[in-house]
């Protein structure tokens, strides 16, 4: 620009302090200064004077080609377009502006009037000009004659905004206009008009109309930035050579690059293009209606990253690829829960649990690495992942080597994902008979007001049901929903083990572990796999430790047992094949089906005594309980050997003596397990009746319910801890069986006398009986509703369908089914009251409670559910 | 003029240009087909009618920046008058003012959760907020302020909730560890101000394409200590990259009044994109302004830019057709960001509006 020429104008010796004030604004505001301080020179500067137009005359003021002409000759400037370009900036700075038209801040080379700005207005000395100065310009302009200074509309909206900003200033404000109105009224005419123009173009300048800018805006750079960009740039220019070697090199690198052929390049971007085009919301009208334009929210809560049934829009999107599938919440949700069903959803779980260790705190890191470490790489781990010799020495050396970072184990995930997951598994799912009820029963959302409202209130009802069903109502729950009994029952353990993927706030409110981070979740609800995985990978390693001890399988999480001991049992009886779970299963059927179907348990005992079970046996240490307990292994084994043949027992008196007995050997191998299977635990809170004396465990018999309740609170908290988990279990089983079963089963413990056990037993059978079920049902009825598994579209109406997925594990779940139907049939002869005082326990000790309510609340109003 | 040039110099000049041709000769070569060949066999799209269906109005000076977050329902816009403001897109409202320390940002990100945003400008600062954690006049607060560049931040965006990538206009791009503010990594290659980023969607948390003042496109993967790849083509400042959704290619709208497609594979420059408008037939030099700003529809058909025209300009990718221009800003249109799943547009301008556009 033309500024660089007048370089010779700069002060001659800066004072330091001045040069250190100045610096900040752009040295080009210096030359124009002193540019304009020549043109007002009155001899050899532009021509100032009063000019007359038609009648008025205008005093103070020049024409634009006199300017031009005067910065021509000035700057020996050839071509008047750049003259007048250069005034044109002089003036957008407001060193000068045109007299008669406010809107225009440009010079025009003719005979159109300009006035000098008083250097007092210079916008360039307040680049930062306060608004309480603007306020009292624009509050001052009020008072005045309106013809004269009124305000335009964007400085009366201005003005309206300052009022409300300053408010509390405004006095202060109005009173400062009312005394310059008072100074300027004394001022003369010819005076005050001048002073006004120059204050108006002065904030003109400063405050341009929306549109226009302001170009005396400064940067808020220090002194030091200026440097130091400075300093960056000699750098760059020393290192010439280095940059052009570096140039080179990349240059290199790119030539020796192979390309693919552009042709097929753009075929597989035509063809993505197409793949896509169905979900490209602007090719495609949206289903149902586009928000913005219908304002209807049904688009968001059908859409929201989590939900129970996808629209159909999105299942077809999950076979395009299998980013897409996991991408999506809910489609991982459906691949891990297929995979938990085909049992081989150790890949995705690794790849999840690495991916959550990438994301997760620092702090947790090493723990987390070691877990994963032990559980999925390990050798001999209970969920070794498949992965090929050279990952594997990768991830072992650098977990030997270094300290686990948050990479340690992407080759392994890497390998996982794209070799098992993508090549396997996820065919597989697309294939499946899930995927395809998935699709059939898909949310077609159709473009009308009026269905639309059905299905909101539709929804809604589901909502209000789910709410209902949450633990704090459980009597209610227990009363209202009647037990689908023959829905089957892998269907609603399946939803059971979404609901841990779903780390919804009903589940939470059983994984009271976890709930704060899903609490945290609900935020947004975009990050479904921040914290659910530790319960979920707890649960698991549970189950296989179980494999590999072989007879403790007592050591599964209060909540696990809670939720998995009917879960595992169609599980069980489901496949022989699968050793481990079964294996890890087998206490489970033994407290929810044992209370019912333990039938011939002593007579089978002796025969069907499996090994894997001496180990217990021999580290117990009393000779009773020794017994018991392996007569429990027997016992559970026993069960789940008749649930397997599917051989409907029904419960004879005689019979009846197994169960309390059941819950004695659980609690006996407790004890074992505290002995035992101490391995690599956290220290212990210590299990709250594990070493008593048998007579303060009869003391203790009443209070146990909420002994119980902390001690599963604490497993909660701890996450691992085995032998809380047996612990708990022990209780939760008896809890199970709720509290007045717990108390013969302790009793029995307790005494030698087997007899007497069994009489015990005898007599307090019905109630432990009849205890169960509302536990049991109410947890079923729970998952039911909340979790609405994926497949089933029965779960508005809660119909008791048998949803189709379930034919696979139909034949297995029925006699459990059955089971369960009797034991309605018992539950609705019981008193409802003693319902609620069964359940009323399992409230307290969940504290939960509140969190879960406003978990809700928060979720709904957010508007993703 | 000037001091003579050191033979090594001009010896590397020499090379540099000899390269150059090879490049362009091997790119040459396997560009055996053009977009319009391989695409002439497809359906025309339809015509899109996008309105704008909320104008956000609450900044009182020019906005710079807009980001939706993984909702696809929040925005984020960051202005000159100092202020973030979280915005509810479908309902129009603010849901928070986030008064800055420096009123010149220049680039606002929001985190995919949504839990965070970020934004930068001339404080030569990154700054990022938790939206869930508000201090008692219910702002929220600071949880980092990421210094230590010598420039402006120019561009930002999450990886995830925990690290951040930036460019600057030091030229470099930094990563963030978020969780204890500390810098992972630098990475030189530019030669101008970085001002763009966009990652890839299949491998958000390590690959992403920046644009530069230096005129060129470079593909970066953190796990590398260099840029992967370069893409060069434009004859201005590339001031906004876009990948497309398929992680293929990507887009970029440049000061020189072109968008282009780069693919990756391919490594080269497929397309072209200019606005016939204005007079100008078609050619570049007469269409109407340089491009701010890009994005891709969901299904990457689409591509629209912002203009200095104040429109906002779309083209049929695969045809390479200007299929029309979205009218309504009355200045400069600053930044545009599609939605995560591509259902709106929203675009910010310098007259201080902000607009979402839906068909």
């Amino acid at each position: 620009m033309r500024m660089e020429l007048l370089t010779h104008n700069k002060p001659s010796s800066p004072d330091p302090l001045h040069q250190e004030v100045t610096f900040k604004r752009p040295l080009s505001y210096m030359k124009m200064e002193n540019l304009i301080k020549e043109m007002q020179d009155p001899e050899h500067g532009v021509p100032v004077r009063s000019q007359k137009l038609f009648l008025t005359s205008i005093p103070a003021a020049f024409a634009g080609y006199d300017v031009i002409e005067w910065l021509m000759e000035r700057l020996t400037i050839e071509d008047s377009v750049e003259a007048i370009h250069l005034a044109n900036l002089l003036c957008q700075h407001g060193y000068f502006f045109p007299v008669t038209d406010n809107r225009q801040f440009s010079v025009k080379d003719d005979g159109s009037l300009y006035r000098f700005q008083t250097p007092y207005y210079w916008p360039s000395q307040y680049p930062l000009m306060d608004s309480v100065d603007y306020a009292i310009f624009l509050a001052k302009r009020t008072l005045r004659n309106k013809q004269k200074h009124g305000l335009d509309d964007y400085e009366l909206e201005s003005l309206n905004q300052l009022r409300k900003n300053l408010s509390q200033k405004w006095d202060f404000i109005s009173m400062q206009a009312d005394e310059q109105v008072r100074i300027s009224k004394e001022r003369k005419k010819v005076d005050k008009l001048v002073t006004d123009a120059q204050e108006r173009a002065f904030w003109r300048v400063l405050r341009p109309p929306p549109g226009s800018s302001c170009c005396v805006e400064t940067p808020p750079m220090h002194k030091h930035d200026f440097h130091a960009k400075e300093g960056v740039k000699q750098i760059r220019r020393t290192n010439l050579i280095e940059d052009l070697r570096a140039e080179v090199d990349l240059l290199r690198t790119s030539c020796i690059r192979t390309r693919i052929k552009v042709s097929q390049a753009l075929e597989s971007l035509a063809s993505h293009c197409e793949a896509y085009d169905e979900h490209d919301p602007f090719l495609v009208p949206r289903q149902p209606s586009n928000p913005w334009i219908s304002d209807d929210p049904c688009y968001w809560i059908i859409n929201a990253p989590l939900i129970e049934i996808p629209t159909e829009r999105r299942v077809k999107k999950w076979a395009i690829s299998m980013e897409d599938l996991v991408l999506d919440p809910t489609g991982l949700r459906e691949i891990t829960a297929y995979l938990k069903k085909e049992y081989c959803h150790e890949n995705i779980r690794f790849w999840l649990a690495v991916r959550d260790l990438r994301y997760g705190p620092v702090s947790q890191l090493r723990s987390k690495a070691q877990q994963l470490y032990n559980e999925f790489l390990s050798p001999g781990a209970p969920c070794e992942i498949n992965i090929d010799m050279r990952t594997m020495e990768a991830v072992q050396k650098e977990l030997n080597y270094l300290t686990p970072a948050r990479f340690t184990f992407d080759p392994a995930a890497e390998h996982v994902y794209t070799m098992l997951l993508k090549k396997d598994c996820y065919p597989r799912f697309i294939r499946s008979e899930q995927y395809k009820t998935l699709l059939a029963n898909a949310l077609q959302p159709i473009n009308q007001k009026k269905r639309l409202d059905k299905f909101l209130s539709y929804l809604a009802l589901g909502k209000k049901k789910s709410s209902t069903a949450t633990p704090p109502i459980y009597p209610v729950g227990g009363v209202l929903s009647i037990p689908p009994a023959n829905m089957g029952l892998g269907e609603m353990f399946k939803a059971a083990d979404e609901a841990i993927m779903m780390a919804t706030g009903n589940k939470s409110d059983l994984l009271s572990a976890s709930s704060l981070d899903t609490d945290k979740l609900s935020v947004m609800a975009d990050c479904p796999y921040r914290g659910d995985l530790a319960p979920d990978d707890k649960r698991d390693i549970d189950s296989t430790r179980n494999t590999l001890s072989q007879g403790s399988f007592d050591d599964v999480c209060p909540w696990e047992s809670m939720e998995k001991l009917p879960e595992k049992a169609p599980s069980l009886s489901q496949s022989v094949a699968s050793s481990s779970i079964t294996t890890a299963s087998i206490n489970k059927p033994c407290t929810s089906a044992a209370a019912l179907a333990a039938a011939a348990v002593p007579t089978l005992a002796p025969t069907v005594l499996p090994p894997p079970l001496k180990p217990v046996e021999l580290e117990s240490s009393s000779l009773p309980q020794v017994f018991s307990g392996s007569s429990t292994g027997l016992l559970s084994k026993q069960v789940s050997i008749t649930s397997t043949t599917s051989t409907v027992v029904s419960p004879t008196p005689a019979q009846k003596q197994s169960p309390p007995s059941s819950s004695t050997t659980i609690n006996s191998t407790v004890d074992n397990q505290k002995n035992k299977v101490v391995v690599g635990s956290p220290p212990l809170p210590p299990p709250p009746f594990s070493s008593s004396p048998p007579q303060q465990q009869q003391q203790q018999l009443q209070p146990q319910p909420s002994t119980s309740g902390s001690c599963s609170m604490e497993a909660g908290s701890t996450v691992t801890i085995p032998i809380i988990g047996s612990a708990s279990n022990s209780t939760s089983t008896s809890k199970e069986s709720v509290v007045q079963a717990l108390s013969p089963a302790k009793t029995t413990k307790t005494s030698d006398n087997f007899m007497k056990t069994s009489e015990q037993a005898m007599t307090c059978q019905p109630q432990a009986l009849s205890s169960i079920q509302p536990q049991n049902l109410n947890m079923q009825d729970e998952t039911v509703v909340d979790n609405v598994p994926s497949c089933s579209t029965s779960i508005y109406n809660t119909a008791p369908l048998p949803p189709p997925q379930a034919s696979a594990s139909s034949s297995i779940s029925m006699p459990q089914a059955q089971n369960q139907g009797k034991m309605t049939s018992e539950d609705n002869n019981k008193p409802s009251g003693e319902e609620s005082k069964d359940i009323c326990p399992w409230d307290h000790e969940n504290g939960t409670r509140p969190e879960s309510i406003t978990f809700v609340k928060t979720y709904s109003t957010l508007g993703y559910l | 003029m000037g001091p003579k040039e050191d033979p090594a110099v001009t010896g590397l000049k020499k090379e540099i240009e000899s390269l150059k041709q090879t490049l362009k000769a091997a790119q040459e070569a396997a560009a055996d087909s053009t977009l319009e060949n391989v695409c002439s066999g497809l359906n025309e799209v339809p015509r899109l009618r996008l309105q704008t269906k909320r104008m956000l109005k609450g900044h009182i000076h020019k906005v710079n920046s807009v980001h939706f977050a993984g909702d696809s329902r929040h925005l984020v816009s960051g202005s000159l008058d100092g202020k973030l403001i979280i915005w509810d897109t479908w309902t129009g409202n603010k849901v928070q003012i986030i008064p800055l320390r420096s009123s010149w940002v220049m680039t606002t990100a929001f985190s995919q959760s949504g839990n965070f945003v970020a934004s930068g400008g001339m404080d030569n600062m990154a700054t990022v907020y938790d939206l869930n954690n508000r201090d008692s006049s219910g702002v929220a607060k600071i949880t980092r302020e990421l210094a230590g560049y010598d420039g402006f931040l120019s561009c930002c965006r999450f990886v995830s909730d925990q690290k951040l990538v930036t460019g600057s206009g030091d030229m470099k791009i930094c990563l963030w560890d978020l969780s204890n503010g500390k810098r992972i990594g630098e990475w030189f290659g530019h030669a101008g101000d970085v001002v763009s980023m966009s990652l890839k969607p299949d491998d958000s948390e390590n690959v992403f394409v920046t644009g530069s003042v230096d005129q060129s496109a470079k593909l970066w993967d953190l796990r590398e200590k260099a840029a992967v790849q370069t893409f060069w083509g434009h004859s201005a400042d590339v001031n906004s990259v876009c990948f497309h959704p398929s992680s293929l290619a990507f887009c970029s709208a440049s000061e020189d009044k072109t968008a282009r497609l780069f693919d990756l594979r391919s490594d080269q420059q497929v397309s072209q994109y200019v606005n016939p408008g204005g007079g100008g037939g078609g050619s570049v030099e007469n269409s109407t302004g340089g491009f701010t700003s890009s994005g891709l529809s969901k299904s990457g058909r689409y591509l629209f830019a912002g203009c200095d025209d104040s429109n906002i300009h779309m083209w049929d990718t695969l045809k390479g057709i200007h299929t029309g221009t979205l009218g309504g800003h009355e200045n400069r249109v600053t930044s545009i960001s599609v939605a995560d799943n591509g259902i709106a547009l929203a675009s910010c301008s310098w007259d201080q509006n902000i607009r979402v556009w839906v068909c």
